[in-house]
């Protein structure tokens, strides 16, 4: 794949026109009044069908798993993919384009609406889907891909970034039939609106902390004891509400736990482990489209500029940074077509491919917004010119969805293993 | 956008045809799909003679209505808010008709990811003048009743005159609207 399909074209045109007529007018109520993105997505979904694709997707998938079941009893349980598909009908095959072109779209204006979608549609989920039991998956899941429930995904704490089940202090004790949770949560995007949470705690049977086994459980907004906060003010992705959770003594039946067991394999680590890799995918697509952007603005302010009497274009250290910024955009391009590509042949990418395809992808980004504040001058420090949004935007984008450090790991790792 | 099929007719022999040929045509094809209701533009981008879609309506023996700025659907009639200099005429007509509506009128909505990947497997029929039982000399150069001869750029426009305020930009309105003998 070395181009966008034809009907992928079809799908970015449209998806940009309504972009631009529907959320780039309210850009500034999304990025400095804090009007919540969900409206504005919910809009995006409906209007080109992706919620009831989805939802279809979903029931086809259980329908699949349980003809599956049926001829092999317990193969599925082990084996389940958890990227889900969007159900496009007769002559619709399964292509992660689908949702990674509003993700492109979205981020060349506002990332930070990916960053609420992609936490409630992709993360919390896949949290649910891929480890949960049909009856979990079918209470909460098609909810969530359809966006008629908002998610978040409660992992981080106060104490634990990176090192995030090693110094987790959050806990669920037994108690009857029943779990009581504690604990607090910070950054958690979603977090101040969500109406589903997916809750990552340790269970507290009197052991060391690091004995402990990884549980998740599923909450609903209002449950006695469960605070959300307002959203924290932040650098940048302004248009995703972030805030912390407090848990106090929240009483969870089994039916919240995902899964329904304590085995460590099924609920815990290897379930937050494959969610990484497609949220690191996830993190390419949001990085091209910022890299996109910023290059289509610089290039124009380029030719338009006037300094010294001629445009700054014509300057060999501005054609320098136009030059590198194309050079970002060509690879991460090339990186994210290979996954599209590799999707569709049935292929899955490890976690370090994955890391590494995040890794170069949010540098690009964040280099490549901040140069173009720098082509821009005193206008690109100005938000009126988007580059300046795009550029705080970018930072995290190193950060969340595991740090460039982390990444960096987890390729090492897999190389060295070899 | 929800077609479930295009016609599209190709001929070389439909080089420099009129209005009323361009009717010709659409009313053969129309003809074979026998539809409820037929909707066109209320003038095109190059010729703007406006004049095509009456010629159909027309060929076709159906009623028209122009210049729609909505137009709804009841039953086995159409009713439709004809826009006038002064407001709008509330007009019906059974169906099957043709209808022209105005620009800006209804936008257009966006195609589902669905939709998208079903347009490629929807039919589009590729016909002749031929195929359509039309005899060529009715249409092209041929049958055209007038002949494009040049093709000439409209002058450019002049660029404005820039009058700076200067306590007395009033005065210098009011100088250039009697200049224009608009006051």
């Amino acid at each position: 794949m070395f181009e966008w399909s034809e009907e992928h074209d079809m799908m970015r045109t449209a998806v940009r026109q309504f972009i631009e007529k529907e959320i780039v007018p309210e850009l500034d109520a999304f990025e400095h009044e804090g009007r919540p993105p969900y409206d504005a997505l919910r809009k995006m979904f409906s209007t080109f069908g992706i919620d009831a694709a989805a939802r279809a997707g979903f029931a086809k998938r259980i329908r699949r798993e349980a003809a599956a079941e049926e001829s092999a009893p317990g193969a599925t349980a082990n084996d389940r993919d958890d990227d889900l598909d969007l159900d496009l009908g007769e002559g619709g095959r399964s292509d992660p384009a689908m949702t990674l072109i509003p993700t492109i779209e979205l981020s060349r204006y506002c990332p930070g609406m990916v960053t609420a979608l992609g936490v409630s549609v992709g993360l919390t989920s896949a949290a649910i889907n891929a480890k949960g039991t049909l009856a979990q998956r079918q209470r909460w899941v098609p909810d969530l891909l359809s966006l008629t429930m908002i998610g978040a995904w409660a992992i981080t704490e106060p104490g634990s970034g990176s090192d995030a089940f090693g110094s987790m202090v959050s806990t669920a004790r037994r108690d009857g039939d029943e779990y009581v949770l504690n604990g607090s949560k910070t950054f958690i995007t979603n977090g101040p609106y969500a109406d589903t949470i997916v809750f990552i705690c340790k269970l507290d049977e009197g052991n060391r902390p690091a004995e402990r086994k990884v549980l998740s459980f599923v909450l609903d907004k209002g449950m006695p004891g469960l605070e959300q906060s307002k959203p924290l003010r932040k650098m940048g992705m302004h248009s995703s509400p972030t805030g912390e959770l407090f848990l106090t003594d929240v009483r969870a039946g089994r039916d919240r736990l995902i899964g329904e067991t304590e085995d460590v394999a099924a609920g815990g680590r290897e379930g937050a482990k494959a969610t990484f890799a497609q949220e690191r995918v996830g993190v390419a697509g949001m990085a091209l489209g910022i890299i996109e952007r910023c290059l289509e603005l610089s290039v124009e302010y380029a030719k338009e500029r006037v300094q010294f009497g001629r445009p700054i274009g014509d300057f060999q250290l501005i054609q320098d940074k136009l030059a590198r910024m194309e050079v970002a955009r060509l690879n991460v391009n090339n990186l994210v077509f290979r996954y599209i590509e590799m999707t569709q042949a049935g292929k899955h990418l490890s976690l370090a491919e994955a890391s590494a395809l995040k890794l170069y992808s949010a540098r690009a980004a964040s280099e490549v917004a901040m140069e173009a504040v720098q082509l821009f001058g005193g206008n690109g420090y100005m938000s009126e010119f988007r580059v300046e949004q795009l550029a705080r935007d970018a930072k995290v984008l190193q950060i969340y969805a595991g740090t460039d450090e982390i990444q960096i790991t987890h390729i090492a790792k897999d190389l060295l293993r070899r | 956008m929800g077609a479930a099929k295009a016609v599209i007719v190709s001929d070389d022999a439909l080089r420099g045809t009129d209005a009323l040929g361009t009717a010709k045509v659409l009313a053969a094809v129309i003809k074979r799909e026998m539809p409820d209701l037929i909707l066109c533009a209320t003038e095109s981008s190059d010729g703007y003679t406006g004049t095509t879609p009456v010629q159909l309506a027309e060929l076709l023996g159906l009623p028209s209505i122009t210049f729609a700025k909505s137009v709804a659907v009841d039953g086995s009639s159409v009713k439709v808010e004809r826009q006038t200099e002064s407001g709008y005429d509330e007009v019906t007509a059974p169906t099957p008709c043709v209808v022209t509506v105005t620009a800006g009128v209804v936008e257009p909505r966006y195609p589902s990811f669905k939709g998208i990947m079903a347009a490629k497997g929807k039919p589009v029929d590729q016909l002749t003048v031929a195929d359509l039982g039309i005899d060529a000399g009715q249409v092209g150069s041929a049958g055209a009743g007038q002949e494009v001869v040049s093709v000439q750029p409209a002058e450019a426009r002049q660029g404005g005159e820039i009058v700076v305020d200067e306590g007395d930009g009033h005065e210098k309105i009011v100088a250039f609207l009697e200049q224009l003998k608009v006051i």
